[in-house]
């Protein structure tokens, strides 16, 4: 599942809930895609995602080449979460920060 | 007697080291152009026939002959038709070996066995030994068969065995179940006819004895392909069930025509056999044949019906066609570049396939070992058929350019068969480290982590590859130091971990890290054969991150 939200200075914030996995993969993708159409930057919130599957792992991947130059942030990763972006070789590509709070102070940081 | 029934024991046991010499020997010649050549010798059905009677008389082994031509189904290069048209072929060529074992042919066999046996001495003939031991192997079959026949000669003699033979409960049904017993017994429906030959010889069996016994034999040997082909499934299950009703379409012919000859009277096939000769036991060995020769003819009109029943009721799964070549086919090596093309979209879709031993890996069914095991032989099997293609194009005259995209091509599907090989283990290995709550952990995420790359690597194999390279050639790469960490974490933090889980951990995390290392190579093999050049320093992994 996804949940949008907006910060006060127009931040899009995804929040991605419960599993990601090739089940899940075209409802949380399309409503991605469809989020992205206008954004230079957005973050996507993984605090509520348990596991990642690699089709999980994928779809970010792909929704990164489409962005171009526009920046996805991730942030708060649980630990299993994180040891498989890690195994998957996928850290080093994304900007992953600790806590929403740190991915925020980003995103202004890159607007400015 | 101690010393005829320890002969009997030695006969057999060297009748069955032969053909096991024979048999895997003959494998080993029975390579890319055999098969080929084979291909082409049996386009018709008759032809198809004429080689399965050929290949069964020289490789006496219907389990042998049935693999060549499932490999050869496998690869397309024969339909089902003509694949059961040579098992039926080889029923006929396998009889023919108790007809040649009837008569006296120990000079030869010693000769056979003394000229194959002494260039073992010279280690000149180390690289060439294949045929010498099939030689070998023919040798020791015959004296095998020898041996056994000697040993009965005098046991027939013993009061005990004659009472027991001339008894009324040796009736002639009696006689058709222990030669069906015996057939699976000893695994070798050959040597229990010939027994009964022997046995007829000495006086100890009438001839009509011996008539039912081989025909018994001859069933037995169904039941035996019947049970021994229960774990087959597909195309091996087809025509090893043809094998099975083969003896079966026989004996329902062969022993009503048996019974109008004996209780009718009207000369049929024991008359025939006296007709060819007037020696017994050569009479013996020639009903042999001759019941096989009435199975065959029976079935032959019926293969078209037979395949369709057999692919009804036994149906590929679908790893074998999996296992079937889609762009590559041997008339598409005459031309060199586009055969090379057509190789490289064969090689993606085999790469394509690797991801699945994973899923299995991923979704635990009961199954599972099983189905990661069938998995693993269709994707041998398609990687064999690509190297045999490119063995094919390697034998013509290319051009520099193309012998150096062959090159590329072959190192590729050595990449690709290392990396099928540790993901196979590393899904296997994933199966089994679920005993703790750790190890059900770490495997689940090293396996969706090789997985991610492994899709990444199919991507980049594609025709429109070339913007996954970048990515695979960055996410792939050195893991040690990772792994390392990471296996150290795990075994720091469980206290509860026992001798086999530190295993699993171990064992997992070795794997995942050669799965990685190899997938990086293979970005270094397509980088190369997209004509760019490898960033330098890069795909060293994650662990700056981490």
């Amino acid at each position: 599942m996804v949940i949008l939200r907006s910060t006060s200075e127009n931040i899009l914030i995804i929040e991605l809930e419960n599993l990601i996995d090739a089940k899940a993969r075209p409802d949380v993708e399309a409503s991605m895609t469809a989020a992205l159409v206008s954004e230079d930057c957005a973050i996507v919130d993984l605090s509520r995602v348990s596991f990642v599957a690699s089709e999980g792992l994928r779809m970010l991947l792909m929704l990164r080449k489409k962005q171009g130059s526009a920046h996805l942030l991730l942030c708060c990763m649980q630990d299993q979460v994180r040891d498989v972006f890690a195994i998957s070789g996928l850290l080093p590509l994304f900007d992953v920060f600790p806590t929403r709070e740190a991915a925020e102070h980003a995103a202004r940081a890159r607007r400015s | 007697m101690i010393l005829m029934l320890t002969q009997f024991v030695g006969g057999l046991g060297i009748f069955f080291a032969g053909m096991h010499l024979l048999t895997e020997n003959l494998k080993l010649l029975t390579g890319r152009r055999f098969r080929e050549v084979v291909a082409s010798w049996t386009r018709s059905r008759a032809a198809a026939v004429g080689w399965g009677v050929s290949a069964g008389a020289v490789m006496q082994s219907p389990p042998a002959v049935t693999l060549i031509a499932v490999s050869m189904l496998g690869t397309g290069l024969i339909t089902v038709e003509t694949g059961l048209a040579m098992v039926l072929g080889c029923n006929v060529g396998t009889s023919l070996l108790v007809v040649v074992a009837s008569f006296d042919i120990k000079v030869l066999v010693y000769a056979l066995l003394g000229i194959a046996g002494l260039s073992f001495a010279s280690t000149r003939w180390a690289a060439a030994r294949t045929i010498p031991l099939v030689v070998f192997g023919i040798g020791l079959v015959f004296l095998g068969l020898d041996l056994l026949t000697s040993a009965v000669r005098p046991i027939a003699q013993e009061p005990w065995l004659r009472d027991l033979l001339a008894s009324p409960g040796s009736s002639m049904p009696l006689l058709f179940v222990v030669g069906i017993a015996l057939s699976v017994l000893s695994q070798s429906a050959n040597s229990i006819m010939l027994l009964a030959i022997a046995l007829a010889d000495a006086g100890a069996l009438t001839f009509n004895q011996a008539v039912i016994t081989i025909y018994g034999a001859n069933v037995g040997d169904s039941m035996l392909t019947w049970l021994l082909s229960a774990p087959l499934r597909g195309r091996q299950r087809q025509v090893a069930m043809f094998q099975v009703a083969f003896n079966s379409v026989a004996a329902c012919v062969m022993l009503p025509l048996l019974a109008v000859e004996l209780v009718g009277g009207v000369p049929l096939v024991l008359a025939l056999a006296r007709k060819i000769t007037a020696d017994p036991p050569l009479q013996l060995a020639c009903i042999c044949v001759l019941y096989n020769i009435g199975g065959a003819i029976t079935l032959l009109p019926c293969i078209p019906l037979a395949a369709r029943i057999l692919a009804r009721r036994y149906p590929p799964p679908t790893e074998e066609g999996d296992a079937r070549p889609q762009f590559i086919y041997p008339a598409a090596a005459a031309e060199a570049d586009s055969a090379l093309d057509l190789t490289a979209l064969e090689q993606q879709r085999l790469a394509a396939f690797l991801p699945r031993l994973l899923e299995i890996a991923r979704d635990q069914p009961a199954n599972a070992v099983e189905r990661i095991r069938r998995r693993r032989e269709s994707i041998s099997q398609l990687s064999g058929a690509i190297r045999d293609f490119l063995d094919r194009l390697g034998e013509q005259t290319l051009r520099h350019d193309v012998y150096e995209r062959l090159h590329k091509a072959r190192s590729k599907a050595d990449l690709i068969d290392a990396i099928a090989n540790t993901v196979t283990q590393l899904a296997s290995v994933s199966v089994a480290a679920k005993r703790h709550e750790a190890t059900r952990r770490l495997s689940t995420s090293i396996v969706e982590g090789i997985d991610t790359i492994l899709l990444t690597a199919v991507e980049a194999m594609g025709p429109a590859g070339s913007g996954e390279l970048e990515v695979l050639h960055n996410i792939s790469g050195d893991r040690s130091a990772m792994m390392r960490r990471i296996r150290g974490d795990y075994l720091a933090r469980e206290a509860t971990l026992s001798g086999l889980d530190r295993s699993d951990i171990l064992s997992v995390t070795i794997l995942a890290e050669r799965a990685a290392w190899l997938l990086h190579r293979l970005s270094d093999t397509l980088l190369q054969e997209a004509g760019l050049r490898s960033p330098v320093g890069s795909g060293s992994g994650s662990e700056q991150a981490w």
